[in-house]
């Protein structure tokens, strides 16, 4: 039989028999997709919790910590009188974030002495301690250019406007590229997204050839054109249940898709065509489903982490950086969350390609591996 | 339930031997063998422990002394790595649509002259925020150079007009602040992800190691006409759990003596988290094995869908207060959204106030699956039982 008849005849099969084989595809990620655009729907961190300790006690120091008051970033939960009870809060994890401010803060920044505010940040979670800070700084920054500009104008008699620029000659103005309000559903969601697809894209083709290597249905086709017709229906349905959970994903969390319709779907069935390729050349080395779908399940996080999703690839050691380079997801993930996002990523035509060559690899170590595992049957038969 | 010790001793045995010597699915490779590798990739991974030298490529239209010490400032930083000095506008957006550069700064013409007349001037930074690892990093310290590069400016700009040096300093920055950053003063990526990828890795080893541990006895009627439910399933439970407890031992000392990772709190209180820990995911792995389809397909569908949920939701990064109500609840059910935590507070902090509330959680939560286990064990079996039943009379 040519591969094309074998494909059709599987499809037939699959449909009739185990249409959850081609159903997972879609129904795990799917899941998933809801599970995490859950997860990540308030997008940025907001009301971190606060506490303020204001030895200072006047009219000058409340003016700053209303100015936490008013900001959405924070939620001011207490005022305590002194900076142990302060740490006190911070080491029992009831704030991330503390204020102090001293008892001569004002005295001292009205008679032209520096004053000093300390921030004392929380530091175990990176992620709430990066945007804490962040916050927190601004706050004070404008806080102390305002004071600045007011103090100069009062001793030498400037004008408001010339003094803040003297104060601060240098304004930092930030562009945030593709993502400017740092919506943490546009940066993880598609590439969480794309990791239970790669679990659920693994599982379902490896079943299917390992019940060929069972049964023997195909063993009078030529080799090639087994193998082939086996990937091809998962090839077609993978790619299907792609482009249908990316059109879920940015219609239900209103996610940016900004790519160009081919160059995405070329992207994914690029990326379906290494892994089905994959997973039959694995499977080959198996006697059975036990330990292969475990070590299944047990990769995709770590495939994640090393496709540079989050941490980025370069800053990984060498060896790590390498050993990234053989996997298909990494260069799936950038590549994807950067067409939605901005439109266009860098290397693209040449990860395309990568993955394409990757499957025809693929394609051929599988080939090789069934006709010596047949071989070895055919010969074992008369025997 | 009355629990046997003679078949509870029996079986734990049994089980030990199937784990670690004559089982076919490889159990002990599982639950010893995911943990240590989720330790030691997840500590190379994060081994560099903070961003350094993003590429970045400068824009300078002024070409002054002043726009050269603010480029020397950034190239000084060890956070910034100058890949590029471009002319034009274009080829900075070039170098950052080719991602060449992640970072862009950008300073306009007449900068010198702008700050010496007093109109004020400003430095564009431009961020590829695609991952935003790169602009949390790069705004924090973009924004720390100029700070410091105003001061020595305002400074010399308000001695211009006739204050004493001195004096100019405090009138340019009368508030300073002293940032502090507890637990984790620099910000390494190591002891704040690595414990939490590790216990991840625990979970995932055990839940894997146990899958097959009920699901393949449910055809063997002889042993359960001779032991009790119970004894079965705690005497898997106690073989798994030891086994699962030992890993984690062996996990925190590869993080702690091998990537560094502090330690500042009491032994005892993180052996006790850890077995707490270990206990639930053990008692819900067996849960997971009670349920499964048959031993070709040792998974409930469910499960396909915990894994990667269970760490994101366990408020480990994505903090608790960024949560919605339904995070909240489905976190509720995860236990890893009582370990995790409080793991990385006994490490970095010293002090975990949740301990015992934690601790109480997993065991309490675990013995509750335990008893719903045995329940479901009984129900299976005893439908096996009726199905062959009738098979014979027929």
């Amino acid at each position: 039989m040519m591969w094309w008849k074998i494909a059709t005849c599987e499809f037939k099969g699959i449909m009739e028999k185990r249409p959850k084989l081609l159903l997972s595809m879609f129904v795990i990620p799917f899941f998933y997709l809801l599970l995490f655009g859950n997860l990540f729907s308030e997008n940025s961190i907001d009301h971190i919790p606060l506490v303020i300790c204001d030895e200072s006690q006047t009219q000058f120091s409340r003016e700053l910590t209303q100015r936490f008051e008013d900001s959405d970033r924070f939620s001011v939960i207490a005022y305590v009188d002194s900076e142990e009870e302060l740490e006190e809060y911070l080491y029992k994890k009831k704030t991330m974030v503390g204020i102090g401010i001293p008892k001569n803060f004002t005295r001292d920044v009205k008679s032209g002495v520096s004053a000093q505010v300390l921030i004392d940040m929380d530091g175990t979670n990176l992620m709430a301690t990066n945007v804490a800070m962040i916050a927190a700084e601004e706050v004070l920054d404008g806080f102390s250019k305002q004071v600045a500009a007011k103090l100069l104008e009062k001793q030498s008699g400037v004008l408001p406007q010339v003094a803040t620029h003297k104060i601060s000659p240098v304004e930092l103005k930030t562009r945030l590229l593709h993502n400017p309000t740092l919506d943490y559903q546009l940066f993880f969601l598609y590439g969480l997204l794309m990791t239970s697809f790669q679990m659920s894209l693994f599982i379902p083709n490896a079943i299917s050839m390992l019940i060929e290597y069972k049964s023997g249905q195909y063993s009078k086709s030529k080799p090639f054109h087994v193998v082939l017709g086996k990937i091809v229906p998962f090839w077609l349905a993978g790619t299907c249940a792609y482009g249908l959970l990316l059109t879920i994903a940015v219609i239900v969390f209103q996610l940016p898709a900004q790519g160009n319709v081919v160059e995405v779907v070329l992207l994914g069935s690029g990326f379906v065509f290494a892994m089905t390729a994959l997973s039959n050349f694995i499977i080959s080395f198996f006697n059975n489903l036990l330990i292969f779908y475990r070590l299944a399940i047990a990769s995709s996080v770590p495939l994640f982490i090393l496709s540079g999703f989050t941490w980025p690839i370069k800053t990984m050691p060498f060896l790590v950086q390498e050993g990234a380079r053989l996997l298909p997801f990494t260069y799936l993930a950038d590549n994807l969350r950067s067409l939605m996002l901005s439109g266009e990523a860098p290397h693209l035509y040449r990860d395309i390609a990568i993955l394409f060559a990757y499957g025809v690899v693929m394609l051929a170590f599988s080939v090789y591996r069934y006709k010596k595992i047949r071989f070895a049957k055919q010969v074992k038969v008369p025997v | 339930m009355i629990l046997k010790m003679r078949e509870f001793y029996f079986i734990f045995w049994k089980e030990i031997r199937y784990i670690f010597v004559d089982g076919k699915t490889k159990a002990g490779y599982f639950l010893f063998g995911i943990p240590l590798l989720f330790t030691l990739l997840f500590g190379l991974v994060y081994s560099p422990d903070t961003l350094k030298g993003m590429p970045t490529v400068i824009y300078d239209q002024d070409q002054s002394v002043a726009s050269r010490s603010l480029i020397l400032a950034f190239s000084d930083s060890e956070r910034f790595d100058i890949v590029g000095v471009v002319d034009s506008e274009e080829a900075m957006e070039e170098y950052l649509s080719s991602e060449e550069a992640m970072v862009a700064v950008g300073i306009p013409a007449d900068f010198a002259k702008h700050i010496k007349s007093g109109v004020g001037t400003e430095v564009l930074l431009s961020v590829n925020a695609k991952n935003i690892m790169y602009p949390n990093s790069a705004m924090n310290f973009a924004k720390e150079i100029i700070t410091i590069y105003n001061i020595g400016l305002g400074k010399k700009l308000i001695e211009a007009i006739g204050q004493v040096p001195n004096q100019a300093l405090y009138t340019a920055q009368p508030i300073a602040t002293r940032i502090r950053i507890l637990y984790n003063p620099t910000n390494s990526y190591t002891p704040f992800m690595l414990p939490g990828m590790a216990a991840n890795g625990l979970q995932i080893g055990i839940i894997l190691a146990i899958c097959f541990a009920i699901v393949r006895e449910y055809k063997n009627q002889e042993l359960w006409s001779h032991y009790p439910a119970c004894s079965i399933v705690a005497g898997k439970l106690v073989a798994y759990w030891l086994g699962g407890f030992c890993a984690a031992i062996v996990s925190v000392s590869c993080y702690i003596y091998l990537f560094d990772v502090p330690f500042q709190g009491s032994l005892e209180n993180l052996l006790l988290i850890y077995a707490a820990f270990t206990f639930a995911v053990t008692s819900l792995g067996l849960f997971f094995s009670a349920l499964a389809p048959d031993e070709i397909m040792p998974f409930h569908p469910i499960e396909f869908i915990y894994f990667m949920p269970a760490f994101l939701y366990s408020g480990y990064s994505w903090p608790n207060i960024a949560k919605n109500s339904f995070a909240d609840f489905y976190s509720l059910l995860l236990p890893m959204n009582y370990a995790v935590d409080t793991i990385r507070d006994i490490l970095l902090v010293g002090y975990a106030g949740d301990l015992l509330r934690d601790v109480l959680v997993l065991v309490c939560g675990g013995v509750v699956v335990l008893y719903i286990t045995i329940g479901i064990c009984k129900y299976r079996v005893k439908k096996i039982a009726l199905a062959k039943k009738s098979e014979v009379a027929v």
